[in-house]
C-alpha cells in the first residue's frame, strides 16, 4: 500500500520533475523515431561498395563486432565474425571511421579502393589516447604526474548505483568503503590516505567541469535518520564517459587549495558525428542478504536469562515449564530482511553531423532494499550539446536533471540513538517476544531489561523519506583566436534541493517515547563556477630536435550558497496526517533555518614542454582566495613542477628491444585543503531562546572564537613513479613511490572552557602518508579462440600523526554503545584511526571476564591497562579485473580486496554478553559454566559492565567478486539481418562471493559515514546485500 | 582576423572586468543568519538579547543533580542511568577525566559567564535609557556571581574572567583565591541589588532586588558571617514582599508556581527542548505509562528520614502507586516533586526548580540568627515553626503541636534547621551545599556509603576521602590551560 502510494505520488501533476523528466523522455523517443527513420530512407539509396576485412594489430586475428561507418554521415555497418563487412558508400572519395572497444579508433580515406582491409591497434597501449586532466586534456603518454583512468570501456559490465563507485578496486591508490548497504548510500573515498583531522578529507569532484560536494552530511538537512544519501548517486554510470584520478601534486596543483586529497574527474559521453547510436536497456534484478548473523532463539534465550538472573541473586524468571512452551520464538532478522527487487530502465542516443553533436540519455530505476521499507527510487535526464558555430567558435553545454526518492533504515549513531536502528534491534530484540500484542497493536519494545524498539514496527511504521532533486548545467565557450591560441570560458552550476521528512507515530516506541512526532526540513543548494582559460600551443626547433610548448593560463571564480529550513512538532492528534500538516501537532519543535555562502577566486597557469618526446616539463601554478579564511591569509599559493624521461627513446634503452615504452616521472609541489565550512574565521553571535516566566525571549550569545590568522592545510607531496609497456604492447605497468607530508592542519584546538569556548579552529600540526602503489594490466593475450584481458593492482598507504604540538592525546569522541566509551585513540606516533581499549585475558574461575594488568601496577584501570589494539586502515589495497571473450561471450568478473585493517564490531558487545537484557549470538551457548571453562563468552550475569576490549576488534581483511558477469552479444550478420547494431545480454552478479574472517554482516560498513577519525566501526549497520542481475541491452 | 580580434577584445574586456568588479568582495565573509560581533550592540534591543542570552543556559537538571544530590545521602544513580561517568559519581570512585560531569560543567558554568561578561563590557557603551541599562547589567552580574557561587563551593578558588574572551592568546587564566572569588560575588551582588527592580515589577524569572539580597544572605552563610546573613535575610522578611504558600504542594505545579514565595528560580516549561525531563527520575517499566528511564532516584534514606505526618515526604517523593482497579503497587523511592502531572509527557515538565524561596530566607534567618546570638530566639522559633506548621498541613502563623520544642540548646537548635532544610528543599539542589557549608560532608556522606544502604542500583558502596571535600577541576581544562592547578589529593 504504502509503495504504491509513492510510485503513484511521483506522478502528479504537482510534482513538476517528475512531470519534466516525463516530457523529455517522450521528446527524446520522438526524436530518435525520426532518425531512425530518416536511416533508413537515406540507406536505401547506396550504390559504392567497399568491402575488406578488420583484423587485430597485435595478432593479425580478425576482428568481429568492429563499427564502420561513413565519416559524416549515419552510413555504416559492422564486421562479422570473421571481421569482414561490406558497406555502400555515397563516394568513392569518402572516408572511413572505424571504431571498435578497447582499440584506436581510425580513420581511412577510400581513395577510390574498393577493398580495403584495416589492422587496428588496441588504443591502451599506444598513449596516444588523451586523458582529461585539470582544466584540459593530455597525451597519455606526455603526463609527467600521477594520474589513472577508467574508461567507458571498462565500466561496459558494471553496475552501480553511483558512478565512483566504479574505482573500488581499479585504481591503485584510491580506497573505497560502501559505508551502508542502505541503497543509494554514501561511500568513503581516500586518495593515498586521510591528511586531515578536522578539515575534509574526501577528494574534490568535478564532473563536466562543475564541482560535486561529495559530503554525505552537507547534501542532507539532517532531518532523517539513516546511512546519508550519496549525493553522486543521482548521475548514472552510464553516462560516463571516463574517470581521470589525479594523484600527485603534478596533478593536483592546478586545483590549489582543493587539492590536496586528490581530486576525481568524471566527464560524461558526447555525441561524435556521423555515428547514431540508439541504446536501450532494461535490467531486472534481486538481492538477498549476504550472510544473517546467528542468535539464540527464545527458548535458549529464556536459560540466559534465568541463568543471569540468578548469578546475580535474583530468582529465575521462567519455569521449565514455560521454557518449552516458547520454542523458536520470533527471529527478528528474518523478520526485517527480504529479498529486495531491482529494476533499471534506461534509452540513451547519440549522433550529429559535422557540426552538431549530441548525447541525450534517460532513466529510471528502483531498488526496493533488502529491510522492509527501504528503497531507493531514481529518474535523471541528461542532455549534452556540442556545436560549432563557425569555423572558430564551438558552443557546447551538459545538462542533467535528476530526482532520487528514498526512504532509509534507521541506523544506530549517535549517543541518542545509539541501539535504536533497526538493525541492531533486530539483532538484540527479546525473541521470545512478538512483534504484536494479542490486540493487534505492535509490541513496543525489547522487555528484558534495554529499551532497544521494535525493529519490525519501527521498520515499517516511520517514515523516513529522502527526496532530492539535481540539476547540473555547464554552457562552454571556445574560441580558436589563432591556429595555436584557444580561448575557454564557461559558466557552471550544479544546484540541489534537498527535502527530508521523518515521521514516527504514536503507535511505536521510539527515542524513548511513544509520542507522534513529526519533522520537515530543506536545505537547497547552488554551486556556481565560471571559469576562463586560455591555451597556447606551439612546436618548434628541427625535425631531429621537436620541442613543444604549451601553455594555460586561467582565472576562476566560484562559490556557493545554502540555505536550509527545519520544523517540528510533537502530539499529533492522530497519525493519518503523517508530516504533511505540522499545525496539527499540539506543541512545537523551534524552527531552525540557516545561511551559508562560501567563494572562491582562483588564477590558475600550467606550462609544459617537451623535448624531443624525450624529456617532459610540467610546471602549475594557482592562486586560491578563499572566502572561508582569515582576513590576514586571503590568498594561498600553491605551485608544482615535474620532470619525465622517455627512456625508450634513448638508444641504449631501443637496443634491449624489450620495452615498447619506458617512462620514468618525478614530481614534486604543494596543493591545500580549505574543507572547514564557512565563517570559522569570525567571531560570530547566534540566537538562543529561554522562557522567563511564561515569556520565550531571544538573546543572542558567542558561537565561535575568530581566529583572523587561519588558513588552509598545506600538504606537500613527492611522487616518483614509472610507465612502461613490454612484450609487443601486451603489457604494461605503473608504479609509484609517494611521500606526502601536510602540515598547518586545521586543527580544533581544545581551549580551557574557562574562556567560555570549548575549542576554535587553527593551524597546528602535521600528518604523514607515504605508500606504493602499482598497477599491471595484460590486454588481449589470445588463448586459442578466446582474447583474455586482465588487470590487477596493489597499494599501500602508511598514515602517521607526525606532529600535534602540544595537544594531549585525546579521543576521536564518537559516543557508541552503553559503556564502551570512546574507542579511537589521536595521538603523535600512531595512524589516523587507531583502536585503544583493554587486552582481554581469559575468565576467572567465576566465569568472570578479565583483562592484561599493562602497567603491572596489580590494578585495571583504564588509565593504566589500555593500549593501542588495532588500525581501522587496511595495510593493503586493491583489486582484480578480467574480461574474457569467446565468440561472442564475454565473461568478466572484477576483485576488490583489502588486507591488514581492524572493525570494531560493537554489534558483538552486546551479543555475546549473556545478561539477560537482550538477545545474545549463538556464541553464548558456549557460555562459562562451572563445567566449560574453556571458552571465553562469560557466565550469565544481570550486573556486568560493557568495556571495549580487543575481544571485539576482529580482522576486517576481505577478498570480493565484486561483480560476475557473462554476457552474450548477438553476432553481427544476425544483427544485420535485424537491422540492429547491438543486441546484449546479460547475467550478473554482485558481491556474490566474499572472503573474509569478519564474523558481521559485511566487512564493508561504517556507522559514522564519512567520518574523519571514526572509520571501521560496525554498529547496526545496513547489511551488504548479494546481488542477482539480467539484463538486455538494443542498440541501433 | 579582424573579426576574430574583436571577440577577443570582448572577452579580454570581459574577463579584465570580472577580476577587478568581484574578487575582493566575494571574499569578505558576510553571514547572514549570525551575526557578527563587532556589529552589534548598538540599541537597548542588543542590550536586552544579549543579557536575555545570559539566562538561557540555567535551566538544567543534570548537572546540579548530580552534583548536589547524587553525590549526597539524599540520592543515587539507578540502574537506569546507564553510562559509567554518572555511575561512578554515586560510588565515589570518579575521576577528574570524567568530561561528562566535570568537563561538561565547566563548559555550560563559564559559557554563562562569558555570556554575561559579553553584556557587561558591551551594554555600557549603548546609548539607551540609564535605569533600564543598570537593570540589565544588574541582571548579568547576578547571574555572574550565581555561577561563581556555584564553582567557588564545588571547586575552591577558580579563574575569574571578568571580560569576554576576544582570542585564543588570552585564555590560560589561572585560579585566583577563594577570597578573591567570593569578592567578585560579593561585588556583582550588591551591584544587583541597588539597580534591579523589586520583585512585583521584575518579569518572572529574571533576578530581581530581592534575589540579590536573597543570594547575599546565602553568601554570607556559607562564609560564616552570621551578622551580615542574619541582616540580609532580616530585609527581605521586613519587607513584606514575600511570603510563605499555605499549600506545600502548590510550590511544584505549573499553575501556582509564581506565587510570593519563590523568589528566585529555574524556568522550565513544557515545551520540546525547555521542559524538566521528569522521566529521568521515575522508574523505569513499573508504570509504563510514565515512561520513565529509571535513572536519578531519592534514596530510602531519605525517604525514613522524614517523620510520619510529614506531607512533604509524599510531595517530593513516591513510593506506590494506585492502579486502575485499586491494587496498589510499591518500589523504592522515585522522585515526584517536579513530575507535571497536568501533562501526559513525561519528557517535558513544566514546573520550575527553586534557587531562592522565603521558606529558605526564614530558615537561613533562623540559621545565622542560632550562630550570632549563641542560640536560637524567638524570631528564630518563629521562622522554622512557619515552615514546619505548613510541612503538616497547620496553620502556618498560628502556634501548633508539630512546633519545635522550646528551650533547644544551641546545638539541638542547629540541628533542628539542618534537619528542616534537608526536608523542605529535597530534590532542591540543596543538599551537598548545606552538608559542605556546615562541616558535614564528609561525615554525613561517609555513612551512608558504609551503611551500605540497598538500593535499586545496586548496594551504595565507596569511600569518601580528604580530596571529595571539593571536586577535581576537570583533566580536560588542565590539559588546555597549562596554568591551572588541581585540587589537593586529584
Amino acid at each position: 500500500m504504502k509503495n504504491r502510494y509513492r510510485f503513484l505520488k511521483t506522478f502528479e501533476p504537482k510534482q513538476n520533475t517528475a512531470g519534466y523528466i516525463v516530457f523529455i523522455f517522450a521528446m527524446t523517443i520522438c526524436f530518435l523515431l525520426l532518425q531512425q527513420t530518416n536511416l533508413w530512407a537515406y540507406q536505401a539509396g547506396q550504390n559504392q561498395e567497399v568491402s575488406g576485412m578488420v583484423t587485430d594489430a597485435t595478432n593479425n586475428e580478425p576482428l568481429p563486432g568492429v563499427n564502420i561507418v561513413v565519416k559524416g554521415t549515419n552510413i555504416g555497418t559492422s564486421t562479422d565474425l570473421n571481421g569482414e563487412y561490406s558497406l555502400n558508400v555515397p563516394s568513392s572519395n569518402d572516408t572511413l571511421v572505424v571504431s571498435f572497444i578497447g582499440f584506436q579508433t581510425q580513420e581511412v580515406a577510400i581513395n577510390g579502393r574498393q577493398t580495403i582491409n584495416i589492422s587496428l591497434a588496441p588504443s591502451t597501449l599506444t598513449g596516444e589516447e588523451l586523458v582529461v586532466i585539470g582544466y584540459g586534456q593530455q597525451r597519455q603518454r606526455d603526463l609527467t604526474g600521477s594520474v589513472s583512468t577508467v574508461s567507458a570501456e571498462d565500466l561496459e559490465n558494471i553496475s552501480v548505483d553511483s558512478p565512483e563507485k566504479l574505482l573500488q578496486g581499479r585504481v591503485s591508490g584510491v580506497q573505497m568503503v560502501n559505508n551502508s548497504g542502505q541503497p543509494g548510500s554514501s561511500s568513503t573515498i581516500r586518495i593515498r590516505g586521510g591528511a586531515s583531522i578536522n578539515a575534509g578529507n574526501s577528494p574534490l569532484v568535478v564532473i563536466d567541469g562543475v564541482p560535486f560536494d561529495m559530503t554525505a552530511e552537507r547534501s542532507s538537512i539532517g532531518v532523517t535518520q539513516g546511512a546519508g544519501i550519496n549525493p553522486l548517486s543521482s548521475i548514472s554510470s552510464d553516462d560516463i564517459e571516463s574517470i581521470s584520478v589525479l594523484k600527485d601534486a603534478s596533478a593536483t596543483a592546478i586545483y590549489g587549495a582543493r587539492g590536496s586529497n586528490g581530486v576525481i574527474l568524471i566527464t560524461t559521453k558526447s555525441g561524435r558525428s556521423g555515428v547514431t547510436s540508439v541504446n536501450v536497456s532494461t535490467t531486472g534484478g534481486f538481492q538477498k542478504v549476504r550472510r544473517t548473523i546467528p542468535v539464540l532463539n527464545a527458548e535458549q534465550f529464556a536459560r540466559v536469562k534465568n541463568e543471569a538472573e540468578i548469578n546475580s541473586g535474583g530468582s529465575a524468571v521462567y519455569s521449565d515449564q514455560e521454557i518449552a512452551s516458547f520454542g523458536e520464538g520470533t527471529d527478528w532478522q528474518d523478520e526485517i530482511f527480504r529479498t529486495g527487487t531491482l529494476q533499471d530502465y534506461r534509452l540513451s542516443a547519440s549522433g550529429g553531423n559535422e557540426s552538431t553533436q549530441y548525447f541525450v540519455s534517460g532513466g529510471y530505476s528502483l531498488n526496493e532494499g533488502i529491510i522492509i521499507n527501504s528503497n531507493f527510487e531514481e529518474y535523471n535526464v541528461r542532455v549534452n550539446l556540442d556545436t560549432e558555430v563557425n569555423d572558430y567558435i564551438k558552443i557546447g553545454n551538459n545538462f542533467t536533471v535528476n530526482r532520487t526518492n528514498s526512504n532509509l533504515v534507521r541506523s544506530s549513531t549517535g549517543s541518542s540513538g545509539s541501539g535504536t536502528g533497526v538493525v541492531a534491534s533486530a539483532l538484540y530484540m527479546n525473541p521470545i517476544q512478538d512483534i504484536r500484542n494479542p490486540d493487534g497493536s505492535y509490541v513496543l519494545f525489547n522487555d528484558a531489561g534495554r529499551d532497544f524498539p521494535n525493529p519490525v514496527a519501527s521498520a515499517r511504521e516511520q517514515v523516513n523519506e529522502v527526496e532530492n532533486t539535481r540539476y547540473v548545467n555547464n554552457l562552454f565557450v571556445e574560441l580558436d583566436l589563432l591556429e595555436n591560441l584557444k580561448i575557454k570560458s564557461s559558466i557552471g552550476v550544479n544546484v540541489l534541493n534537498n527535502e527530508e521528512v521523518f515521521f514516527k507515530p504514536n503507535t511505536i516506541f521510539l527515542l524513548g517515547t511513544t509520542r507522534n512526532q513529526a519533522q520537515r526540513g530543506v536545505l537547497s543548494s547552488e554551486y556556481w563556477v565560471n571559469s576562463n582559460t586560455i591555451q597556447y600551443n606551439t612546436t618548434f626547433g628541427s625535425e631531429e630536435n621537436q620541442q613543444t610548448l604549451e601553455i594555460l593560463g586561467g582565472f576562476t571564480i566560484e562559490g556557493e550558497n545554502r540555505e536550509s529550513v527545519v520544523a517540528g512538532a510533537l502530539d499529533f492528534p492522530s497519525n493519518r496526517l503523517q508530516a504533511n500538516d505540522l499545525s496539527a501537532g499540539s506543541e512545537f519543535i523551534t524552527p531552525q533555518s540557516q545561511s551559508e555562502s562560501f567563494n572562491l577566486v582562483s588564477y590558475l597557469a600550467r606550462a609544459n614542454y617537451t623535448y624531443d618526446d624525450k624529456y617532459i616539463i610540467t610546471a602549475n601554478a594557482r592562486v586560491d582566495g578563499s572566502s572561508r579564511f582569515g582576513d590576514n591569509n586571503k590568498y594561498g599559493f600553491f605551485p608544482s613542477a615535474a620532470f619525465a624521461w622517455r627512456l625508450s627513446n634513448e638508444e641504449f634503452i631501443r637496443q634491449l628491444d624489450f620495452f615498447n615504452d619506458l617512462k620514468l616521472r618525478v614530481s614534486y609541489g604543494k596543493t591545500g585543503n580549505q574543507e572547514i565550512g564557512s565563517f570559522q574565521s569570525l567571531s560570530l553571535l547566534g540566537s538562543t531562546s529561554t522562557y522567563l516566566g511564561d515569556q520565550l525571549v531571544i538573546g543572542f550569545t558567542p558561537q565561535n572564537l575568530g581566529n583572523p590568522d587561519l588558513k588552509w592545510e598545506t600538504t606537500t607531496q613527492f611522487n616518483i613513479g614509472t610507465d612502461m609497456t613490454f612484450l609487443n604492447g601486451a603489457l604494461s605497468l605503473t608504479a609509484d613511490y609517494y611521500n606526502k607530508t601536510t602540515n598547518d592542519l586545521l586543527f580544533n584546538l581544545p581551549l580551557p572552557s574557562s574562556s567560555g569556548f570549548s575549542s576554535t579552529l587553527v593551524n597546528l600540526g602535521e600528518i604523514k602518508n607515504e605508500g606504493i602503489e602499482l598497477g599491471l594490466k595484460a590486454n588481449a593475450i589470445p588463448l586459442g579462440e578466446a582474447t583474455w584481458s586482465v588487470g590487477f593492482n596493489i597499494a599501500s598507504n602508511r598514515n602517521e600523526i607526525v606532529d600535534l604540538g602540544a595537544i594531549e592525546p585525546f579521543f576521536a569522541g564518537q559516543e557508541l554503545t552503553r559503556g564502551t566509551g570512546d574507542v579511537i585513540l589521536v595521538d603523535e606516533g600512531l595512524p589516523i584511526g587507531s583502536f585503544y581499549g583493554r587486552v582481554f585475558n581469559g575468565l576467572d574461575g567465576n566465569g568472570e571476564v578479565t583483562y592484561a594488568d599493562l602497567n603491572g601496577d596489580g590494578q585495571i584501570t583504564d588509565a593504566g591497562d589500555r593500549k593501542v589494539i588495532g588500525e581501522a586502515q587496511p595495510d593493503f589495497t586493491g583489486g582484480i579485473s578480467s574480461n574474457l571473450f569467446y565468440k561472442n561471450f564475454q565473461f568478466s568478473f572484477n576483485i576488490n580486496y583489502v588486507v591488514g585493517n581492524e572493525i570494531f564490531n560493537v554489534n558483538r558487545v552486546e551479543l555475546d554478553l549473556p545478561n539477560g537484557f537482550q538477545n545474545n549470538s549463538t556464541d553464548v551457548l558456549d557460555r562459562w559454566t562451572p563445567s566449560n571453562t574453556d571458552t571465553d563468552i562469560p557466565a550469565p550475569s544481570a550486573a556486568r559492565g560493557i568495556i571495549f576490549d580487543d575481544r571485539y576488534l576482529e580482522d576486517g581483511s576481505y577478498l570480493r567478486f565484486q561483480n560476475i558477469t557473462l554476457a552474450y552479444n548477438l553476432p553481427p550478420s544476425t544483427l544485420n539481418q535485424l537491422s540492429i547494431k547491438k543486441l546484449r545480454v546479460f547475467v550478473s552478479g554482485e558481491n556474490l562471493i566474499t572472503i573474509t574472517n569478519y564474523s558481521g554482516y559485511d566487512p564493508e560498513a561504517s556507522v559514522f559515514g564519512q567520518d574523519n577519525l571514526a572509520q571501521g566501526i560496525d554498529f547496526g549497520v545496513f547489511p551488504t546485500a548479494k546481488t542477482y542481475r539480467a539484463g538486455v541491452e538494443l542498440g541501433f | 582576423m579582424g573579426k576574430k580580434m574583436r571577440y577577443f577584445k570582448i572577452v579580454n574586456l570581459i574577463l579584465v572586468l570580472l577580476v577587478f568588479a568581484s574578487c575582493n568582495d566575494l571574499l569578505t565573509e558576510s553571514p547572514k543568519s549570525s551575526i557578527s560581533s563587532d556589529q552589534y550592540y548598538s540599541n537597548a534591543e542588543d542590550a536586552m538579547a544579549a543579557v536575555n542570552a545570559v539566562y538561557a543556559p540555567l535551566p538544567e537538571e543534570f548537572h546540579n543533580y548530580i552534583l548536589t544530590i547524587m553525590t549526597t545521602d539524599d540520592g543515587y544513580a539507578a540502574s537506569g542511568a546507564g553510562a559509567a561517568l554518572v555511575q561512578q559519581m554515586w560510588r565515589y570512585n570518579w575521576s577528574p577525566s570524567n568530561g561528562r560531569v566535570f568537563g561538561g560543567y565547566w563548559e555550560s558554568q563559564y559559557d554563562i559567564i562569558n555570556r554575561a561578561n559579553m553584556a557587561i563590557e558591551n551594554i555600557p557603551p549603548i546609548e539607551m535609557d540609564e535605569n533600564l541599562k543598570n537593570r540589565l547589567l544588574g541582571e548579568a552580574r547576578f547571574v555572574r556571581a550565581y555561577t561563581y557561587f556555584k564553582l567557588v563551593r564545588f571547586f575552591g578558588g577558580v579563574p575569574i574572567l571578568t571580560s569576554p574572551t576576544q582570542s585564543a592568546d588570552e585564555v590560560n587564566v589561572e585560579r585566583a583565591s577563594v577570597e578573591e572569588v567570593y569578592t567578585q560575588i560579593i561585588e556583582d551582588l550588591t551591584f544587583a541589588e541597588s539597580n534591579l527592580l523589586d520583585q512585583a515589577s521584575t518579569q518572572k524569572g529574571r533576578a530581581s532586588v530581592a534575589a540579590a539580597t536573597g543570594m547575599l544572605a546565602k553568601v554570607y552563610l556559607t562564609r560564616g558571617n552570621w551578622e551580615q546573613a542574619s541582616l540580609k535575610a532580616k530585609e527581605l522578611i521586613d519587607a513584606g514582599d514575600n511570603a510563605l504558600l499555605s499549600d506545600f504542594q502548590d510550590l511544584f505545579h505549573p499553575d501556582t508556581e509564581d506565587n510570593d514565595e519563590v523568589i528566585f528560580a529555574l524556568q522550565f516549561v513544557a515545551q520540546s527542548g525547555f521542559g524538566y525531563p521528569s522521566k529521568r527520575y521515575l522508574p523505569r517499566g513499573v508504570i509504563p505509562d510514565w515512561r520513565g528511564l529509571g535513572a536519578f532516584a531519592p534514596s530510602w534514606n531519605l525517604y525514613n528520614s522524614y517523620e510520619a505526618d510529614d506531607l512533604r515526604r509524599d510531595i517530593s517523593l513516591v513510593t506506590s502507586w494506585e492502579l486502575e482497579g485499586g491494587d496498589i503497587l510499591s518500589f523504592d523511592p522515585w522522585w515526584r516533586k517536579f513530575w507535571d502531572m497536568t501533562i501526559d509527557n513525561t519528557d517535558d515538565a513544566g514546573i520550575d526548580v527553586p534557587i531562592i524561596r522565603y521558606a529558605d530566607i526564614l530558615l537561613m534567618y533562623a540559621e545565622a540568627i542560632n550562630e550570632s546570638e549563641n542560640g536560637p530566639t524567638l524570631e528564630a522559633y518563629e521562622a522554622v515553626n512557619m515552615v514546619r506548621r505548613r510541612a503538616y498541613g497547620e496553620d502556618i502563623n498560628s502556634p501548633s503541636s508539630v512546633d519545635l520544642l522550646p528551650g533547644l540548646s544551641q546545638q539541638d537548635f542547629r540541628e533542628a534547621v539542618w534537619q528542616e532544610r534537608r526536608w523542605e528543599f529535597a530534590g532542591e539542589y540543596h543538599r551537598w551545599y548545606d552538608l559542605k557549608r556546615t562541616g558535614r560532608l564528609q561525615a554525613v556522606v561517609s555513612d551512608w556509603l558504609q551503611n551500605g544502604e540497598e538500593t535499586e542500583g545496586g548496594a551504595a558502596t565507596g569511600t569518601f576521602e580528604d580530596k571529595n571535600l571539593l571536586y577535581p577541576i576537570p583533566q580536560s581544562e588542565i590539559d588546555a590551560n597549562p596554568n591551572l592547578e588541581q585540587n589537593p589529593g586529584w
